[in-house]
């Protein structure tokens, strides 16, 4: 016998099986044993996961198609799980009517994620009009009979129509499509460890769909609901696929350790546990739990001994490292004093000759010696400078301080400066106030690596124009500064500017013999005697102030 | 702004259709109940 709902009561209609206790819709009493552990811990854990993904990913186009497709499979879930324990049967057959679109929208999800997931960017539109054309029979026909034909009030059920295989064939299409989109663009990036990513997201999407649809044919087929159950399990295994690529391939630009993702693996599936409605059954779900939680604690030891092991090695790396460093610094000490005296005596024979000590020399051999004796010179000030910033590094330099006048110091530095300003055609200038500039500090070694190299630097690095060298008392402070119209210092330069071997962009371009260790001594011994050191400019070519500091 | 627009229309669309059919299904279902109903021989309890 056949009737309408509307003559029957409509939304009164309630299923013979069921009793309304939950606000006259639901009768929880009537779900089967493992209805709540197999829906609802997998809706939080879905919803959760997809939320995790989104916000430490920033939101980028695959994290929100994950997280849809969390929320989806959600509303699906729910809806099922509504459809096993509503007792209103027009309510029951409205919410199956509506399931197909769940799964509509699933298969087009799963499609666009995959795309996005494997090139990053977004699906294009023709492709999203042509998989919408698809399933617009599927919207069009599910208020129809051909999705539900009618409903059996006697086992509080729909009947399903010729609608369902339709959406099973596209399903199953969708499932090919994206499983060959994740062959395709393995094969492409022609990296192994791209083709593995690939491969393993379209396992997961096999897994994921495959479980997931074959449940519902089967229930269908053998009008057996309870192997829709199994379905659920797909969203697992995907959701252990996905959190895989991130552990192993840091997808979504995530970095998640493995002991992470295991340890809220084991969180979630004791979590599942207490969805088990009846005592009873806690039994099966244990031992299922308790394989799951034995498989998870090896790859957890596995994982941190892993973790571990790696430590370790770098450890005894750095150690090795830390000795190679200490025998190279040895090496270079050597080197480093075996040229510095070969130079001084090479530097000592040019003097010798420059001067005529061997006799007069010709005009062209004057010059050729000369020029050879300023070359020797410089040679010897860069060794010095890297055994003595080697010398710093090392704690191994001592200073004598005693109290001495940074004016005349200053004025000394001015002076001995002046031949090479002058042969650069450089104006060199020094003020001071008639203060006196008394102050304790070692004065030879703040007079030769902190004045001479900023006022050296100066001239070095001013192709024409002036350097200004000043003094003056300020807040009880010594200040020493040197303004130049030179080259300027770029905001990039400044970061490395007092770093050793810290070299600007251009900076060997305009000294040839610029050795990045001049600055970074200069810093190191004005801070070993109470001082600092910093560096001003408007930009490049805008000329630089070097100014120190010295506390009285 | 055109781009933009041309390629959402495609989620826009999937979105309306979406609850386009749940409101057909609604007016079909609940609201005309109109769907065919297979009786079981026992008597019926309203609610």
């Amino acid at each position: 016998m056949i009737e309408r709902f509307a003559d029957l009561g409509g939304i009164g209609l309630i299923c013979s099986d069921s009793i309304p206790t939950v606000f006259g819709l639901l009768d929880p009493s009537i779900a089967p044993p493992f209805l709540y552990y197999s829906y609802i811990p997998i809706i939080v854990i879905a919803l959760l996961f997809g939320l995790f993904v989104l916000i430490v990913s920033r939101e980028t186009l695959s994290g929100r198609l994950l997280l849809w497709i969390a929320i989806v499979f959600s509303l699906l879930l729910a809806s099922e799980l509504f459809l096993w324990i509503a007792v209103s049967a027009p309510m029951v057959h409205f919410v199956w009517q509506t399931i197909i679109l769940f799964h509509a929208v699933l298969s087009f999800l799963l499609i666009y994620f995959t795309h996005t997931f494997l090139t990053g960017g977004p699906m294009q539109v023709r492709w999203q009009w042509l998989i919408l054309l698809f399933l617009l029979p599927i919207f069009v026909l599910a208020p129809t009979t051909l999705n539900l034909s009618a409903f059996d009030l006697a086992n509080c059920e729909s009947v399903q129509g010729p609608l369902w295989l339709y959406m099973y064939a596209l399903e199953i299409g969708a499932l090919v499509i994206s499983f060959l989109l994740c062959m395709r663009k393995g094969k492409q990036r022609k990296n192994q460890e791209e083709y593995k990513k690939a491969l393993t997201l379209g396992i997961g999407i096999i897994i994921f769909f495959g479980i997931f649809i074959l449940s519902n044919m089967l229930g269908d087929i053998t009008l057996i609901y309870n192997i829709n159950l199994f379905g659920p399990l797909g969203m697992v295994a995907f959701i252990a696929f996905i959190a895989y690529l991130i552990v192993k391939y840091h997808a979504f630009h995530m970095r998640v350790l493995g002991a992470q993702a295991l340890v809220g693996a084991l969180i979630a599936l004791i979590f599942a546990a207490l969805f088990v409605r009846t005592i009873e059954h806690v039994r099966y779900i244990l031992i299922g739990t308790l394989v799951f939680v034995i498989i998870l604690g090896i790859l957890l030891i596995r994982s941190v001994k892993r973790e571990v092991e790696q430590r370790e090695r770098i450890e005894k790396l750095a150690g090795e490292l830390q000795t190679t460093n200490e025998r190279q610094n040895t090496l270079l000490h050597f080197i480093g004093h075996e040229v510095k005296g070969f130079l001084t005596k090479d530097a000592g024979v040019f003097a010798s000759l420059s001067e005529s000590d061997f006799g007069a020399l010709s005009e062209a051999q004057k010059t050729f010696i000369d020029r050879a004796l300023v070359e020797t010179r410089h040679g010897v000030d860069s060794v010095e400078n890297i055994l003595k910033a080697s010398n710093l590094k090392k704690g191994t330099v001592t200073y004598t301080k005693a109290p001495f006048d940074l004016k005349a110091l200053a004025a000394e530095a001015v002076e001995k400066a002046r031949p090479a300003a002058k042969l650069k055609g450089l104006e060199l200038t020094f003020t001071a106030d008639e203060s006196s500039y008394q102050m304790t500090g070692d004065r030879a070694q703040i007079n030769d690596h902190v004045l001479r190299n900023i006022i050296d630097n100066s001239i070095n690095y001013t192709p024409a124009g002036s350097v200004a060298v000043a003094l003056k008392k300020d807040a009880g402070k010594l200040i020493f500064s040197v303004k130049d119209t030179g080259i300027g210092i770029t905001d990039e330069d400044k970061k490395r500017l007092f770093t050793e071997g810290g070299h600007g962009k251009d900076s060997q371009r305009v000294n040839v013999h610029s050795t990045g260790y001049g600055l970074y001594i200069a810093k190191q011994i004005a801070e070993a005697n109470e001082g600092t050191i910093r560096a001003e400019s408007g930009g490049e070519g805008k000329g630089s102030t070097f100014i120190v500091e010295f506390s009285v | 702004m055109k781009f933009v627009r041309l390629t959402k229309l495609p989620l826009i669309t999937l979105i309306v259709c979406f609850f386009a059919a749940i409101g057909a299904c609604y007016y079909v279902t609940i609201y005309e109940g109109s769907v065919s109903v297979v009786l079981p021989d026992e008597t019926l309890s309203p609610l």
